[in-house]
């Protein structure tokens, strides 16, 4: 890792673990201050974050896309950036940070376990599919997350009417909210999917190989595809409707760091 | 009785409920069907071994692992019938479609939500100002009219096109489903080994997948040549490649191929897989038939091992490329062979009867075998495939795609408002419609409302 590159993260780091604090600290002390507070820090840590990830692409000469490492950095980076915008477009999801800090710190943390040496882009991962399919693969991340955190804010609003969760918005709009962020997830989802099989077919000859990784992509994928129809064609809606977009979100987490990576053709895409 | 049947089936088929059932079905047996060991999480030893001391969860795995559970008649019926229910539905809708016509913005297909309130100022300034904030707010905007007393001003905004993202989503499925079959019964994949200078009949060198038939492979030879791999700093993966003759009928074709750029002929297509070291070995002496092969080392620091012709006995091979030696301790600085040695053993059951390093290019003579590393090659893994069924996954993917960002961007809205004068200014009535997402269709119409009444 170049050193102003672990100099940023590391600020990044602490910053998103005090907005974290301020988020959960908002939730059980009910003060809309600590989460105000915990929003900044939000917005802080991700100006680092990015800076530290213009260091690595700067120094590696290419998009930090490549292994566990590059792609948690990328990821979360992506996810913070759905959170902001949507925060900008729809003030009222300010408090979803109490799902996506702890998140960004989960991912982060499992990104620097793995290791983050330098490495030039090898050479299977020189496709132009490749930044369709991951970046699209965080984009989807982050809404399905995003989905995830309007859910339990549902739950919390639906338990608890006073103090600061009586400032969540009200119940209706987070349910659209989520049925927006789901959709275009899914969408996403869909891309990564297709780009994929294009690409592995160049890769490995072939579109399609029930790989782990392929195998749980679409069951993540069917999985939200039910939970539209679930929710558009059958009518599913209120706390079901809730506890629908937190369960749905179990296939992402086992696709992004599910057991199937270990013997995965996504780990060694190229053997020598 | 047929008819009614048919009527029955087809009512079945157009059920949502069903279609939704069939694919929780068919998520649950995927789900499950991951948690099982298959050939490919497992290395083929361990599955060797699985298959010989846990036979009963080897059966298992090997009917319902992912895998192998596509291929059971009963997941493929099962996929079959969301097929059929799909197309049902996509067709009814369409049906539907025709047959109506029917505005987005009908009773029966929107939200509305409306309100009201005075304004102080005249209709004419606050129709005038309406038009504005709409326009500020990128409706689109219709003059304003007159009936009777009143003044009505319109605005719509939005892709008025759901419907039809909903449509081609779903028929972009069916296209994907449709190259499923093409791919199954069309397709060809296997592999092939190649050691670079080695001339081999294609159809006899691809070791072919479960069920496909290398007679369908063109006749002719094959070899590869120009191998290489380049490595940053001796360890990084940089480049790997080479060029593929192929020589069908007389016509020789020299096609360059790396990792990522694989080359087509005849329908077939070569994409690099693996990349490795072959040295030449002969081993002679000690009673011993002519051994003499380039060894494919598909574990170069670890080591493999190669039967000997005579019985019983083993060799194990293991190459140092950048081979360096520090006291006791011998290793490898790089992956690049600018220094190769074998480290050869000969073994007789699980005990060594030879062990020696040698130098590429170099012989030695121990234990009364002679073994010389003449030279370092290098071998390539190519999948050759044929894939009937890609341009339907691709037109399909299209399609899936752009069906669901329409039917994302999809959020058709109307705004209504109806100004009559009253007593100290005038008396107004919002009315607002949407096709999707009431709650946000209230919380625009409030928030379009309250920004008029404080002009």
């Amino acid at each position: 890792m170049a050193f102003w590159e672990e100099l940023f993260l590391w600020i990044a780091i602490a910053l998103y673990a005090f907005a974290c604090a301020g988020f959960l600290s908002s939730m059980v002390f009910r003060k809309e201050r600590f989460q105000r507070a915990a929003f900044a820090l939000t917005a802080s840590a991700f100006v680092c974050h990015s800076v530290a990830g213009g260091v690595r692409w700067y120094v590696t000469g290419h998009l930090p896309v490549m292994h566990t490492y590059e792609n948690s950095l990328i990821g979360v980076w992506f996810v913070v950036l759905i959170y902001l915008g949507l925060r900008y477009y729809f003030p009222l999801s300010r408090p979803f940070g109490v799902v996506v800090t702890p998140f960004a710190l989960l991912i982060l943390g499992n990104g620097l376990l793995v290791g983050a040496e330098l490495q030039p882009l090898e050479p299977a991962f020189r496709s132009n599919w490749l930044f369709v399919h991951v970046l699209f693969a965080w984009m989807a991340f982050g809404s399905y997350l995003l989905a995830c955190a309007d859910g339990v804010m549902y739950l919390l609003k639906e338990k608890a009417q006073t103090g600061v969760l009586s400032r969540l918005p009200e119940l209706k709009l987070l349910e659209e909210l989520s049925l927006r962020l789901i959709l275009f997830g899914f969408f996403a989802h869909a891309v990564v999917i297709g780009s994929g099989a294009i690409w592995a077919h160049g890769l490995w000859g072939r579109y399609w190989g029930w790989d782990p990784v392929e195998t749980w992509s679409l069951i993540s994928w069917l999985i939200y595809g039910l939970n539209l129809h679930l929710r558009i064609t059958l009518g599913w809606s209120g706390r079901r409707a809730a506890w629908l977009s937190v369960f749905s979100l179990i296939g992402i987490i086992f696709l992004f760091f599910g057991f199937g990576h270990g013997s995965s053709v996504h780990t060694e895409m190229f053997s020598r | 009785m047929v008819i009614l049947l048919m009527k029955k089936i087809l009512s079945i088929l157009n059920s949502r409920q069903f279609a939704v059932s069939l694919l929780t079905a068919i998520v649950a047996l995927l789900v499950l069907s991951t948690f099982l060991p298959n050939e490919i999480t497992r290395s083929p030893e361990q599955w060797d071994l699985m298959a010989r001391r846990q036979p009963l969860l080897f059966r298992l795995a090997s009917t319902l692992s992912t895998p192998y559970l596509v291929k059971q008649w009963w997941f493929v019926a099962t996929a079959f019938f969301l097929f059929l229910a799909t197309l049902t539905c996509t067709a009814t809708r369409l049906y539907g479609w025709r047959k109506g016509r029917k505005s987005e913005f009908s009773k029966e297909k929107a939200f509305t939500f409306s309100t009201e309130g005075n304004c102080a100022a005249s209709p004419e300034t606050v129709c005038g100002n309406a038009a504005r904030l709409l326009k500020e707010g990128r409706w689109d905007c219709s003059q304003p009219s007159r009936a009777g007393e009143s003044l009505v001003i319109a605005a719509e905004r939005g892709i008025a096109l759901g419907f039809w993202g909903s449509l081609a989503f779903h028929a972009g499925l069916l296209l994907c489903f449709i190259a499923i079959p093409l791919s199954a019964f069309n397709s060809f994949s296997g592999n092939l080994l190649l050691t670079q200078g080695a001339v081999v009949p294609l159809r006899e060198g691809v070791r072919p997948d479960h069920g496909a038939d290398p007679c369908t492979l063109p006749a002719g030879t094959v070899s590869v040549e120009d191998l290489r791999g380049i490595y940053l700093k001796g360890k990084f993966k940089l480049d790997f490649g080479g060029t593929l003759l192929l020589d069908r009928d007389g016509r020789a074709e020299r096609l360059p191929f790396s990792v990522n750029q694989p080359v087509s002929s005849g329908g077939f297509q070569f994409s690099l897989q693996e990349y490795g070291f072959a040295p030449r070995l002969v081993v002679t002496g000690a009673g011993l038939p002519a051994f003499d092969y380039f060894l494919n080392l598909t574990h170069p620091e670890e080591g493999d091992y190669f039967p000997l012709p005579k019985g019983g006995l083993r060799l194990f091979v293991a190459l140092l490329p950048d081979f360096f030696r520090d006291k006791d301790k011998i290793g490898s600085r790089s992956r690049e062979p600018r220094n190769p040695y074998l480290l050869v053993k000969v073994f007789q059951g699980e005990k060594v009867l030879v062990e020696r390093l040698v130098k590429v290019g170099e012989s030695v003579e121990v234990e009364g075998y002679s073994i010389a590393a003449q030279q370092l090659g290098n071998w390539v893994n190519l999948a050759v495939s044929r894939e009937r069924g890609l341009l339907f996954i691709i037109l399909g993917s299209l399609v899936v795609t752009l069906g669901l960002l329409v039917r994302f961007l999809s959020n058709e809205r109307r705004l209504e408002l109806e100004i009559l004068p009253a007593a100290g200014g005038c008396s107004c009535r919002l009315k607002g419609y949407s096709r999707y997402y009431p709650a946000f269709l209230e919380n625009e119409v409030v928030g379009f409302f309250d920004k008029l009444k404080h002009m």
